[in-house]
Formats: C-alpha cells, sequence, structure tokens
C-alpha cells in the first residue's frame, strides 16, 4: 500500500505531470491535433474545399489526424541502404524530444513548471537551439541529395532568425527587467502586455518564430515543388510522423513562450484564480492558440521564399528591427522607469 | 570550376516538381550552371499511330496529346485537314469553334497558374483556379458533351449546336471570372512574396525569344506581339475585336501577366462571340446533303458522326495549319496519299517548342526558381512529348 | 536551289539539294526567316528517300511572319546525313534531336546527344519509318 502510495506520489508529482500531461506531451499531442486539424480546416476555407471532413463527421473531421497517425503507425519504415542506420533513426527522436523540452521551463502559473529558473526566458529559446543540430544529422545521415540540401537550407535558416529571435527576446528582457517567465509574466498584470510595451519585438519574434517552424512564406527547408519534402525526404513511417510533429510541437512550445512574453501569460487572471494551475493553463493555451492559428493560416496567404530571399530578410530588415526593438526598450525603461 | 565542386541534381520524373520529365541540374552551391530536361516519359507516338488511323479517328488522338487544351488542338487539326479536303466550315460553326477554343483558353490558363502556384507554394492560387476552371469546363461541356476531349469540330463544321440557354450561363460564368480576377491579383499576382518570387527570374529577352524560338504567351511576355490569331487568323478572328497582350519584362512575372491578360481577351471574344453569332447550318452542305436523314438532324441540331467520315479520302497533298493553342502556335502538317489514311502527321506542339526555354531561362538562376520558371513557362509534358 | 514553288496558303516551298541546306538556311536567316517550326522527315520507302522539310517563319518582322516558308530537301535511306541547323537556328535543336530519334535521320556537325523521347537503350529501326513493324498488344496480338 505504501509503495502505491509513494508511486502515485511520485507519478502525481509536477516533475512528472508537466513534461508528460500538462502542459507536456499529452497536451501538446492534443493540441497538434487540434491546431493540425484546425490549419487544414482554414485552409480549406480559404481554398473552397471542405478539409478533413469524414473522420467522425459530427466533429468536422476534427480526429483526422488521429487516423493518419495510426495509419502511419502501420506502415512500413524503410531505412534507405546508404544512409547512417543510427543517425537516420535516432535524429528524428531527438529532433522530437528536443522540440518538446522548453515545455518543462513555461511555467503556466505563479507555482506550476517543472524547472523553475530564474533564467526561463533565455532557457527556452537555448533548447531549441539544439534542435536545427539534428535536423543536419537528419539530411545527413539519409544519404539524399533532396535532404542534405533541404538540412543545409534549415541550417542557413537558423542564421536567419536565431540572432533577431534573441536579441528582440533581449529587447522584452531589458523592458521587464528580467529573465525569469514567472515575473515576466507578473511586470504585465498592469494590463499593458508586451506586445504593447513593445510592438517592435513582438513583430521581430512573431516572424522569426514562423521561420523557427518552416511555416509559410518560410516553407524553405521542405519547399516540396523543389525539393519533395526537403530534410524527410527518405523518411516512412512513424519516424516521418516524428519529423513533422517535431515542427509543430516547436510552434506549440514557441506560441505558449509568445503569450507569456507579449500577450500577458495567464493576465488578467488575478491570485485566487492562479492557485490552481488548470485555469491559468488553459488561459496561456488558449492565447497560445490565437497564435498558432495566425501562424497556420499564412499558408493560405502566402507563397514561397527563397532561401537567399529569406537570409537577406534576416539579416536586413528582422535583425534591424530586433536592434531597433532593443532601443525601444532603452527607451521606454528610460522613460519610464521601470 | 572543378568537378568536385559541382553537384548534379536529378529532378524527376519521380519529383513532385517536376512533371513526366527529368530535369538534369548541375548546381554550384545554389546556383544552376547547366540545365537539361529530359523528356519523353510519355511519349506516345502519336504522328506513327495517326499513320494507322483514318482522318476522323484522328480527331480524338490529337486531343490526347494535350488534355487541358484539347479544343485548340481539334482545332488546328482539323483546319489541315479540311484544307486537304477543300471544305469550308459554314459560318456559324466557324463561330462555334472559336466560342470553343476560346472557353478552352480560358480554363487551361487557369491551369496553368493553378499549377504555377502551387509550384512556388501558393496552394491557394491552385485550388482557387482549378475551381474556377469548373465553370468553364461546365459550359464546354453543355457545348459538346464532353469535359475536356470535345471531338467537337470536325471537318465541315462541328458536332452540336448552341444549346438553349447557353448565353446566359455563359454570360454569368464571363463576369464570375471577371471579379474572381481581381481576387487573384490580391491574393497571388501581387502579392508580394509572389512579386519577390518571379520579378526578373527566368528572364528571356526579346532577341533570346526570338532566336531559340519560344511560342505563345512566353512569346509575347519577351515583347514580340506574335499570335497567329493575328499574323494569320483563321475561322472569325479576323471579325473579332481583340489585343495581343505584349509585355517587355521577359521574367516569369511578365508571362504570368500575359496569361492573365489573355483570359481577359478571351472573357471579351466570348462576349463578341455571343453577341453576333449568326444563324445557320452547323454542317457544310456537302456533307449535310450526304447526312442520311437531314430532318433528324435539323431536329435534334447535334450530328451524329455520319458513316461518310470514315471512309474520308482527300486528295493527294500536303497541307500546313497554325493554330494559336493556349500555350502557343501548334503547328500541323498532313501528308496525305490519297488514301484513308495519312501517309505522314506531323504536330509540333507548343509545349515542344517551349522545352527549349528551360535550357535558356534558368542558367544562372538559383535552384528554387526551377519551379518558379517551369510554372511560369506553362509547359505540359505530355503535350512536349506527344 | 533547284525548285520553288508557292504553295496553296500564301506560303512559298523551295527545294534544294542536302548538301546545301546549309548555304540556304544562312541565307535565309540574312532574310529575317529567325526561327523553325518545324523538322518532318517522312519516309518513301519504294523510292528509296527521306523527304526532310523544314518549316520556318519569322518573329522580328512580323510581316514575314504571315509566310510559312517551307524547304524541301532529300537524303538516302541508307545514308541519311545531313548538316545540322543548329548554329543557325538555335531553335532546330529539339527538332533535329526528335527527327533523329524517330527518323533516324543524322544530323552531321553537332555534338552526339542522348536519345531524346525514345528511351536510352533503344535499339533498331526507326520508329517513324515505314519500314517499322508496329507490335499489337492486347486482343489484336
Amino acid at each position: 500500500m505504501n509503495v502505491v502510495e509513494q508511486l502515485l506520489q511520485i507519478l502525481l508529482s509536477p516533475t512528472i505531470i508537466i513534461p508528460l500531461i500538462f502542459p507536456g506531451l499529452l497536451t501538446t499531442f492534443l493540441v497538434i491535433i487540434f491546431i493540425a486539424w484546425f490549419e487544414r480546416k482554414l485552409t480549406a476555407k480559404v481554398q473552397l474545399r471542405y478539409g478533413p471532413l469524414y473522420v467522425l463527421k459530427s466533429l468536422g473531421g476534427l480526429p483526422q489526424l488521429v487516423a493518419d497517425l495510426l495509419k502511419f503507425l502501420f506502415t512500413e519504415i524503410i531505412i534507405p541502404k546508404g544512409s547512417d542506420k543510427k543517425a537516420f533513426i535516432l535524429s528524428p527522436i531527438f529532433l522530437f524530444t528536443l522540440s518538446m523540452l522548453p515545455v518543462v521551463a513555461i511555467p503556466l502559473s505563479n507555482s506550476y513548471a517543472a524547472f523553475f529558473s530564474d533564467l526561463s526566458l533565455l532557457l527556452v529559446l537555448a533548447l531549441l537551439t539544439i534542435t536545427p543540430i539534428f535536423m543536419l544529422l537528419l539530411g545527413w545521415s539519409s544519404n539524399n541529395k533532396f535532404s542534405f540540401i533541404g538540412s543545409l537550407r534549415d541550417g542557413y535558416l537558423m542564421m536567419a532568425y536565431e540572432i533577431p529571435m534573441f536579441v528582440s527576446i533581449l529587447a522584452m528582457a531589458v523592458a521587464y527587467d528580467t529573465l525569469d517567465l514567472v515575473q515576466v509574466v507578473g511586470r504585465q498584470s498592469s494590463g499593458l502586455w508586451g506586445i504593447a510595451l513593445n510592438p517592435l519585438a513582438a513583430i521581430t519574434f512573431f516572424v522569426a518564430m514562423l521561420m523557427t517552424t518552416a511555416r509559410f512564406p518560410f516553407d524553405v527547408a521542405e519547399a516540396e515543388s523543389e525539393l519533395v519534402i526537403g530534410p524527410y525526404t527518405e523518411y516512412s513511417g512513424i519516424i516521418f510522423v516524428l519529423c513533422l510533429g517535431a515542427s509543430y510541437a516547436k510552434l506549440s512550445v514557441l506560441s505558449l513562450f509568445f503569450a507569456e512574453v507579449f500577450l500577458g501569460g495567464w493576465n488578467p487572471l488575478i491570485w485566487p484564480l492562479t492557485l490552481n494551475p488548470i485555469l491559468p493553463g488553459v488561459a496561456v493555451f488558449v492565447k497560445g492558440l490565437l497564435v498558432m492559428g495566425l501562424c497556420v493560416f499564412m499558408r493560405s496567404i502566402y507563397p514561397r521564399f527563397r532561401i537567399d530571399q529569406v537570409l537577406k530578410l534576416g539579416w536586413h530588415t528582422l535583425f534591424v528591427l530586433s536592434v531597433a526593438s532593443v532601443a525601444l526598450s532603452l527607451g521606454i525603461v528610460w522613460v519610464l522607469g521601470f | 570550376m572543378s568537378e568536385e565542386q559541382t553537384l548534379e541534381l536529378l529532378i524527376g520524373p519521380q519529383h513532385p516538381g517536376s512533371g513526366h520529365m527529368r530535369l538534369v541540374a548541375e548546381m554550384d552551391g545554389d546556383v544552376i550552371l547547366n540545365f537539361e530536361p529530359n523528356i519523353g516519359y510519355v511519349h506516345r507516338a502519336v504522328e506513327k499511330i495517326a499513320e494507322t488511323k483514318t482522318y476522323v479517328q484522328i480527331i480524338p488522338l490529337v486531343e490526347r496529346t494535350s488534355l487541358p487544351d484539347t479544343a485548340n488542338h481539334n482545332l488546328g487539326y482539323v483546319l489541315a485537314l479540311e484544307r486537304l479536303l477543300g471544305i469550308d466550315a459554314p459560318l456559324r460553326a466557324q463561330y462555334l469553334r472559336i466560342l470553343l477554343a476560346e472557353i478552352n483558353r480560358i480554363h487551361s490558363h487557369l491551369y496553368g497558374m493553378g499549377i504555377h502556384g502551387n509550384m512556388i507554394g501558393s496552394t491557394t492560387m491552385l485550388m482557387w483556379a482549378f475551381g474556377d476552371r469548373e465553370p468553364f469546363i461546365e459550359l464546354a461541356q453543355r457545348l459538346t458533351g464532353a469535359r475536356l476531349s470535345y471531338s467537337y469540330i470536325i471537318p465541315g463544321g462541328v458536332r452540336r449546336d448552341l444549346p438553349q440557354d447557353f448565353r446566359n450561363d455563359a454570360l454569368k460564368a464571363l463576369s464570375y471570372m471577371e471579379r474572381r480576377l481581381k481576387d487573384y491579383d490580391r491574393i497571388f499576382v501581387h502579392n508580394p512574396v509572389t512579386l519577390a518570387r518571379l520579378k526578373g527570374v527566368g528572364v528571356i529577352n526579346r532577341i533570346d525569344a526570338a532566336r531559340i524560338g519560344v511560342v505563345g504567351p512566353n512569346l509575347r511576355a519577351s515583347g514580340i506581339a506574335y499570335d497567329v490569331r493575328k499574323i494569320e487568323p483563321y475561322c472569325i478572328y479576323p471579325d473579332l475585336d481583340f489585343e495581343v497582350v505584349v509585355r517587355d519584362e521577359g521574367d516569369a512575372h511578365a508571362r504570368l501577366l500575359v496569361r492573365i491578360g489573355e483570359i481577359e481577351q478571351s472573357i471579351s471574344m466570348i462576349r463578341q462571340i455571343l453577341g453576333k453569332i449568326p444563324d445557320g447550318s452547323i454542317l457544310a452542305d456537302r456533307y449535310l446533303d450526304l447526312v442520311p436523314s437531314r430532318t433528324r438532324f435539323e431536329k435534334r441540331s447535334s450530328v451524329k458522326f455520319p458513316a461518310l467520315f470514315s471512309g474520308l479520302k482527300p486528295s493527294k497533298g500536303e497541307a500546313v495549319s497554325r493554330v494559336e493553342a493556349s500555350r502557343g502556335e501548334l503547328f500541323h502538317y498532313l501528308v496525305s496519299d490519297g488514301s484513308t489514311h495519312p501517309y505522314r502527321f506531323r504536330i509540333v506542339t507548343p509545349s515542344f517548342k517551349n522545352l527549349i526555354a528551360f535550357k535558356h531561362a534558368l542558367l544562372g538562376q538559383k535552384l528554387a526558381d526551377i519551379p518558379a520558371v517551369y510554372g511560369s513557362l506553362d509547359y505540359f509534358p505530355p503535350e512536349a512529348d506527344r | 536551289m533547284t525548285r520553288v514553288l508557292l504553295t496553296k496558303q500564301n506560303g512559298l516551298s523551295i527545294t534544294v539539294d542536302a548538301s546545301k541546306i546549309l548555304e540556304t538556311a544562312h541565307l535565309l536567316k540574312n532574310l529575317k526567316f529567325d526561327h523553325v517550326i518545324s523538322v518532318t522527315a517522312t519516309d518513301y520507302p519504294e523510292e528509296n528517300r527521306i523527304d526532310v522539310i523544314y518549316h520556318v517563319s519569322s518573329f522580328e518582322d512580323l510581316e514575314l511572319a504571315k509566310t510559312i516558308l517551307e524547304i524541301r530537301t532529300t537524303v538516302s535511306r541508307q545514308e541519311p546525313n545531313i548538316h545540322t541547323l543548329v548554329a543557325v537556328w538555335p531553335s532546330i535543336e529539339f527538332l533535329e534531336r526528335e527527327t533523329t530519334d524517330l527518323m533516324g535521320i543524322n544530323f552531321g556537325g553537332r555534338e552526339a546527344m542522348a536519345r531524346l523521347l525514345l528511351p536510352e537503350d533503344f535499339e533498331g529501326e526507326p520508329p517513324l519509318r515505314k519500314s517499322y513493324t508496329i507490335r499489337t498488344e492486347g486482343i489484336d496480338a
């Protein structure tokens, strides 16, 4: 009895629940199912189609992705002869895990996070910067020219988004005078959210976020008409799903992050309501889903840039914007004296 | 440039962006040094098959070369055949032919634009264009009974007369299309990303365009006002008021704009045709007299292929015809030895003439420009391979 | 030039000896015939000849464009050799390659090219010649 109780205690402890259930794996999985459905449904609406429909017609085909997943589970995983087998199988797993991992550092209320750190603002981004390495490994190990070019493009993309992304977050850190996400949200309780405080940083971060998660118009690494599906060309079955899931997981994590830094996190919920993590968590997720919805909506508006144009945009426009956002933050701090 | 520094990229034939062909690109980093299209994957030897078929059996055969553009291919062949036979279609039939040809041009251009959009990542353009082909395919179906392979134009006339309520529906479809063109303009044609992708990409200048002999909208986008409908007008084109859409830039975006301009011109032409189509017979008198049940024909206003067509024997000789198909000048050359089969039948399709543009327009461009230029050329592999 | 004919549809047909084709092409190019519409080879096995017919026209001169000029020449079936015109008219490139594939005409003076329309490993009679036997499949076989 004692053992069971102890086991339950361990299982229900935040360090387990957060990465695995809320806001971790399970919730992210549900969010991915929803957002992938929403993306397809929204695009279909714009494009005068139905989109997913037949899997549970009453829900408008919502579980379509579950059906697809089941199908992929039973698809044979083909490992090409010339590939580096270990890297080929392991890199999607690492890619997905690392894309998910930053979720542990994102607090969902004042007291609900798997990993409290006074550097959590940086930690989330720092964990995400590891993923391009596995993307490169993925393309290299496939031993396919399209995979290789695709992963190289992903590497180049990283050069374009990484610095503006960090600098724009630096701007917010300056404005809030903290690197702790809990405090970042706390600072926004006045009602002046980050997006209003420093819109430049918000725009920069949003565009960099589109690049990170390979949303349109920055879909250059997976550009179907040029590179088949870029780094994942040789993948099949469930490891292919992991590859695709990684970009959605990243999107989900970054959207939550965006919601906390720029959209006030669990504000305007106040003290007694924030005690239980469910309600503030839902608030953050709703905001995050809105951001995700906006990201996936880009697909129906924009075609795809060319890689050199993305790099140019990254360095000529985004970088300048991000530096300007730091200046803006400094100005704000100077004027308002935060 | 040493061997190791370049990468040979084989795009296709199993590739989402290649179509039924293989594109061999020699890359230095992201820059194309050499580009060679390798076609023939959908070669069906139409010219050889034609030698074994009777003249009237070749009508559906030539349509198979280019399914998005069947009416113009049909028309080109029939014009050559009529020249061999020495007959002319009555005026009403000529109007109906051009009506179908222009309806076909609109939905063929939409097809090309949709594919072009998809190739640079705008799935919305793909879906919209393919969706908006539908009214025109429906119109053509009303007129001919078939959605794509019409076989509508026959020696001496056309198969069916204009249906009763066709005119109103056609006008509705035309004004719908005009509205949609404005939507296209906002979402795709002048989308900042589209402009970035297409402006100044895949430039064929005026001199090169004439030298390498590209045809159709691709030629006109390079500043040459060559349009068979004006140069050697056939059927009723002399009576129609239309402009040859020309642009001077010669880049991928100019080619897109020329196609859109041509859709507008076709809309205006269809309006004119519907306005002034004369009454009369739809089959030349020479054949009408031979149709066994003339009264039935007049009641149903459609031609059931008369048996006499199966034994069609043009006199010995040769005939050429050229028409402006959707993708450019389509050339037919027919040699008859006086039997029921052609002795030699030659088609030079616009896509086959445009193939050479790949070699010239893509040199020095980036890898990502391959689909952008490919789409802008509106190249249709089965049409090139025949 | 051995013969000049006016064809029915305001076209012009000239017949030249196969050895003179290059000169003729140069001459016509200077007359602003700047592109080739078609290269057709027609096989006449009884007379042991293959007619090679070029249709050329102009894009630069839109008045001239109204004419399709036909250049006819003849080669023998055994030695179907003729000089390439790719240097005069670059637009002829794929048309010549196609004719080589399907009719077995050798266009001398240009580098050997891989097959265009036929499979790389195709061997035997060029398919458009009259002596090519069509293998049928299915119920006709």
